[in-house]
């Protein structure tokens, strides 16, 4: 069911801004100038409780960004976020093969990935195929450059759901903020320079394992997007 | 054209204030053993055994964010006068922890601003960071300082140089407060 947002403000516990008379404006809400910079600021972002544009100022272009902007900020649980971090100085040209290490020995490993064939077969193979993407190949004959050695493992992680006001209504069951509860599910790679036996990059990807553990065909989605788009931040090979 | 720069810099802006919504200031502190002699530690050395469990995956058996941390605190702790010893016993030995955790920014109008920050006054789920920095007396074998800091990492992981000027700000910030050897 659909309530009408402004009616039920009080209701749903979100606060609605007192509304002051303003001779040349009609009824809107009272604002020192000092806090006039802030609202526009909030109001380009999407973020105000107003939604309607007053201002001449507010361009559709400048309101694109914003919005942009504020997609970006509001992350849920259905977002992937990718993370590298590269040791500095590394030049990676110097590289060329590379083969699996040992699986690594860190805690934590979830079983529902570790010792799930499909996942490993899926994560292995879409790795492989991204470095070979990237001109790294594949040597089990002789010593390898690298080692890729990876971590799977499973969190319990938060999450807020809240009225969204720039919608300016809320379905019964959203109305309220809940905290939500959910698994995320990491997936670390680590390439590792095998003379030296040191870590020279390490991406992750992070993402809400949902349904994914009992639907191949979306764990095999997610895997490519996150291996995909983690080995998108390997440093080139110039 | 007048109107169109002026619409980029208030999206500028936006982004600047958005920015600083989410972060939260660092937070140090630190405790100090009444009967400890400070004064009279002059070596030390990272124990060992210390477990380096972050409990986040991001972060765990990380060299960049462990060594960053390692190097830092050995620089602030020269600096001070401690000396770093790899054989022989020494005065105190020296461990860090880090953790990552959630926290939820209730995020409601503030009745005295008669507004509240950004995010459509939704509440919102960031991580802060805590590092812990202890010293342990090796000849009583007690903890006799302990300092830490807390700061919101949203972001920031995934960000090496970012990551790295709050390491560096974060263990700065704490050995500060070490007692001076003096």
């Amino acid at each position: 069911m659909i309530v009408d947002y402004r009616q039920h403000t009080r209701a749903v516990g979100v606060y609605s801004p007192p509304a002051r008379e303003n001779p040349r404006n009609g009824k809107v809400p009272w604002v020192s100038p000092a806090i006039a910079a802030q609202i526009t600021v909030c109001r380009l972002a999407g973020l105000s409780h107003n939604h309607k544009p007053r201002y001449p100022t507010m361009l559709r272009f400048g309101r694109l960004i914003a919005l942009a902007i504020g997609a970006l900020a509001v992350t849920g649980c259905a977002t992937m976020t990718v993370g590298s971090h590269v040791q500095s100085g590394v030049d990676f040209a110097q590289y060329r093969t590379y083969d699996w290490g040992r699986p690594d020995a860190l805690p934590r490993g979830d079983p529902r990935l570790d010792n799930n064939p499909f996942f490993q077969d899926h994560m292995m193979g879409a790795v492989q195929k991204q470095m070979a993407a990237r001109g790294y190949v594949q040597s089990t004959s002789r010593i390898p450059d690298l080692l890729i050695h990876y971590h799977a493992s499973i969190n319990q992680r938060i999450d807020v759901s809240a009225v969204d006001a720039e919608r300016g209504y809320c379905r019964d069951e959203e109305c309220n903020a809940r905290v939500l509860h959910y698994e995320a599910s990491t997936l670390v790679l680590d390439i590792v320079d095998a003379h030296t036996n040191r870590v020279i990059w390490r991406g992750w990807a992070q993402d809400d394992v949902g349904d994914m553990l009992d639907n191949t065909d979306r764990m095999e989605r997610k895997i490519n997007q996150a291996v995909t788009k983690m080995l998108a931040q390997l440093p080139p090979r110039l | 054209m007048y109107s169109l720069s002026r619409s980029l810099r208030l999206a500028a802006l936006a982004i600047a204030a958005f920015a600083f919504v989410s972060c939260a200031s660092i937070g140090v502190s630190s405790f100090l053993d009444r009967g400890a002699e400070f004064a009279r530690y002059r070596t030390y050395s990272w124990d060992p055994a210390a477990a380096l469990d972050t409990g986040d995956p991001r972060l765990d058996n990380n060299p960049f964010f462990h060594e960053r941390i390692r190097v830092d605190v050995e620089k602030q702790l020269a600096r001070r006068g401690f000396e770093k010893i790899t054989s022989g016993r020494p005065d105190v030995v020296v461990q860090y922890r880090a953790s990552v955790l959630q926290r939820i920014h209730a995020n409601i109008i503030d009745p005295a601003k008669g507004y509240c920050d950004g995010n459509n006054c939704k509440p919102y789920v960031y991580e802060t960071g805590t590092l812990w920095i202890d010293f342990v007396d090796v000849r009583t074998g007690k903890l006799v300082w302990r300092g830490w800091a807390e700061d919101s990492v949203d972001g920031s992981i995934s960000n090496q140089q970012l990551m790295e000027r709050q390491i560096d700000n974060a263990v700065t910030r704490i050995l500060q407060r070490v007692p001076p050897r003096l």
